[in-house]
């Protein structure tokens, strides 16, 4: 866009703000924006790929996270004219599949660690700040900073936040001391993490590995983990030293049935008990001790190393804004979008894709993928008034580790029906392609992503 | 989940990105090589069949290397490989190091063994020995 354009839209936007009109009424009163398009110098001037839709609309995209850089690379390919603002405090991208392997002690910190800036259109506004508060009703959201931002249509990416503070006695810092790890935060805490398994692996013990009750992100994570250590101890001679337990919080260890099955065979043929029905209430760092809050009452639990999963949610400022799914849905505090089609069921203008989206599953980079094409045409259809055209079948996926050097490349959708990318690698084994694409493709291919290329 | 063509090249253009800084240089300089070739070999004997089966050997070296060092390089180990689909990938990812092996040492290969003597040598040496073709000269 020129300065020539930009001052004709501020104009355009300082008249419509004084005649009390917003830009989208107007936009929606005027034919869709290609008439504001079509009056703008840059519809002359600059030459745009034939598909690019012509609008003036002004999109507002929350979090700068997967969800959010892959929307504004498309957005901005695919409007021409638009403006487009992302809000986001956080300058770091962290690629967060690969925790995992540095948790693991196989990749480093910094092999996971990259810059938003990289990835971000030239074209699109970058506001360095956290939103507080989204006002739906009135199109803007409100930053940290104080600062109101409009928007003709609102995109949310900003993924889910982790709650140490539900189990008592946890919180972050604790992760590396004590016994503690956990998979679920920034590179340097799963390096501490590391650390944490590789003394366990080292001296043996009880290691107790747990999972949060409700919506987490890649529920593969927590099994990863624990096969991950039980392999490290079987390396490093100290399988026998050390007593595993998973415990997860209800009678499932992954939604999907056929590996559900799977693991309930493969965890006890490792040697790694299962106890159902042990979601994580407590943790007391200093006597090394986590208190579960079984069906039969609280059980407390020794250990000398604890994998510690906390319940996750969406982040405090859309969970307390009318823009959450109400206390009756079953995806309370998430954000309240249509299933297929990811616009919000009560604010048309806004859609949502990644983390944040209450949807049946798919917290994944893997349904980040599915999920943002299906938000971002549907947002371009509705700029253009037309009906959504774009539907969500809940594909997510998954590369369950079972060990170093094999996993199983898991993909499936809404139905729980497995959808393999390539039939000819087996989503019911372990298998070493599997585990070479998660060591070499998936990162390239997380990047062409966030690059709106894939 | 479907992937197209391009989704593909783009993955693969990730995949290159942090080592485009040595990959262009090399592609450039290949080209380099080629197009000097090309003006070297004028009036000479082209020798173009020797360097490329040069080049097919180092690329079967290259094949090979890879085929015994990609597991490990994995942090797995050969008995993590179990059906033959990763025998397949394996020899895949083996072949394709080979084949770019096998491309990127061509040019090189053209300027060491792919230029034979001067044309008019050649002549003169066929004048001086009636008997022998020039295909014992070819690579
Ligand atoms: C250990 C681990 C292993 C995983 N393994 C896999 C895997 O193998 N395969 C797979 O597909 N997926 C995996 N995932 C999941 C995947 O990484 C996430 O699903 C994906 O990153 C979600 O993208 P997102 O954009 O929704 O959220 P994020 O990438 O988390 O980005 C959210 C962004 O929103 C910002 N934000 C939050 N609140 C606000 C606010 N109020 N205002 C402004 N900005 C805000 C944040 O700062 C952040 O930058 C894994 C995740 C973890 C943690």
């Amino acid at each position: 866009m020129n300065q020539d354009d930009k001052k004709i839209r501020a104009a355009v936007h300082r008249a419509l703000e004084s005649s009390g009109m917003s830009r989208r009424n107007f936009l929606r009163l005027s034919g869709g924006g290609a008439l504001m398009a079509g009056a703008t110098a840059s519809g002359l001037l600059i030459s745009r790929p034939a598909r690019a839709v012509p609008t003036s609309a002004h999109i507002v995209i929350v979090g700068a996270g997967a969800a959010g850089l892959d929307s504004a690379s498309r957005l901005s390919r695919e409007l021409d004219g638009a403006r487009i603002t992302i809000i986001d405090r956080q300058e770091a991208h962290y690629y967060q599949p690969g925790l995992t392997l540095v948790a693991s002690g196989l990749w480093g910190a910094d092999k996971v660690t990259d810059r938003n800036a990289r990835y971000l259109p030239s074209d699109v506004e970058w506001i360095h700040d956290m939103v507080a508060e989204y006002d739906p009703d009135n199109n803007r959201v409100v930053t940290e900073d104080g600062r109101t931002v409009e928007y003709d249509y609102l995109l949310v990416t900003t993924g889910l936040q982790i709650n140490y503070s539900d189990i008592e006695g946890m919180s972050r810092d604790l992760i590396g001391q004590h016994g503690i790890g956990c998979v679920y935060d920034r590179p340097d805490v799963a390096l501490a993490t590391w650390q944490a398994i590789d003394r366990f692996t080292t001296e043996g013990g009880v290691g107790l590995f747990t999972r949060a009750p409700g919506a987490i992100k890649c529920a593969g994570a927590p099994l990863k983990m624990t096969m991950l250590t039980e392999n490290r101890l079987n390396e490093r001679g100290t399988r026998d030293r050390a007593e595993m337990h998973y415990l997860p919080p209800a009678k499932s260890l992954f939604s999907q049935p056929d590996i559900h099955d799977f693991l309930t065979e493969h965890l006890p043929g490792r040697g790694i008990q299962i106890d159902w029905d042990h979601p994580l209430k407590a943790i007391d760092p200093g006597a090394r001790t986590a208190t579960f809050a079984t069906p039969e009452g609280d059980r407390t639990m020794e250990y000398d190393f604890i994998h510690v999963v906390p319940p996750m949610s969406a982040p405090d400022a859309l969970r307390n804004s009318p823009l959450a799914a109400p206390a009756e849905s079953k995806f309370a505090g998430w954000l309240e979008v249509d299933q297929y089609e990811l616009q919000h069921l009560r604010y048309a203008n806004v859609f949502g894709a990644g983390d944040v989206n209450g949807v049946p599953i798919g917290k994944t980079s893997a349904s980040v993928k599915a999920q943002v094409p299906v938000a971002v045409e549907n947002l371009i259809q509705n700029i253009q008034e037309k009906e959504n055209t774009a539907r969500y079948n809940g594909y997510t996926s998954c590369p369950l580790i079972t060990q170093v050097g094999r996993a199983i490349l898991l993909e499936f959708d809404y139905d729980l029906k497995m959808t393999p990318s390539f039939p000819i690698i087996t989503p019911y084994e372990p298998r070493w392609t599997s585990w070479l694409m998660k060591d070499y493709l998936l990162l390239p291919a997380y990047r062409a992503m966030l690059r709106g290329r894939i | 989940m479907a992937f197209s063509i391009t989704g593909i090249l783009f993955v693969m253009l990730e995949f290159f990105r942090g080592m485009l800084w040595f990959l262009i240089p090399l592609i450039l300089l290949d080209l380099i090589l080629l197009g000097w070739y090309f003006k070297r070999i004028s009036g000479r004997r082209n020798k173009a069949g020797l360097a490329f089966k040069t080049s097919i050997g180092f690329g079967v070296f290259a094949f090979v290397i890879t085929l015994i060092l990609l597991p490990g390089s994995t942090h797995a180990t050969w008995g993590d490989l179990i059906g033959w689909i990763d025998y397949f990938s394996l020899i895949l990812v083996s072949l394709g190091m080979g084949a770019a092996g096998a491309v990127a040492i061509f040019p090189v290969m053209l300027h060491l063994v792919g230029i034979g003597p001067r044309k008019e040598a050649v002549q003169k040496t066929q004048a001086t020995r009636p008997g022998q073709t020039a295909d014992e000269n070819a690579g």
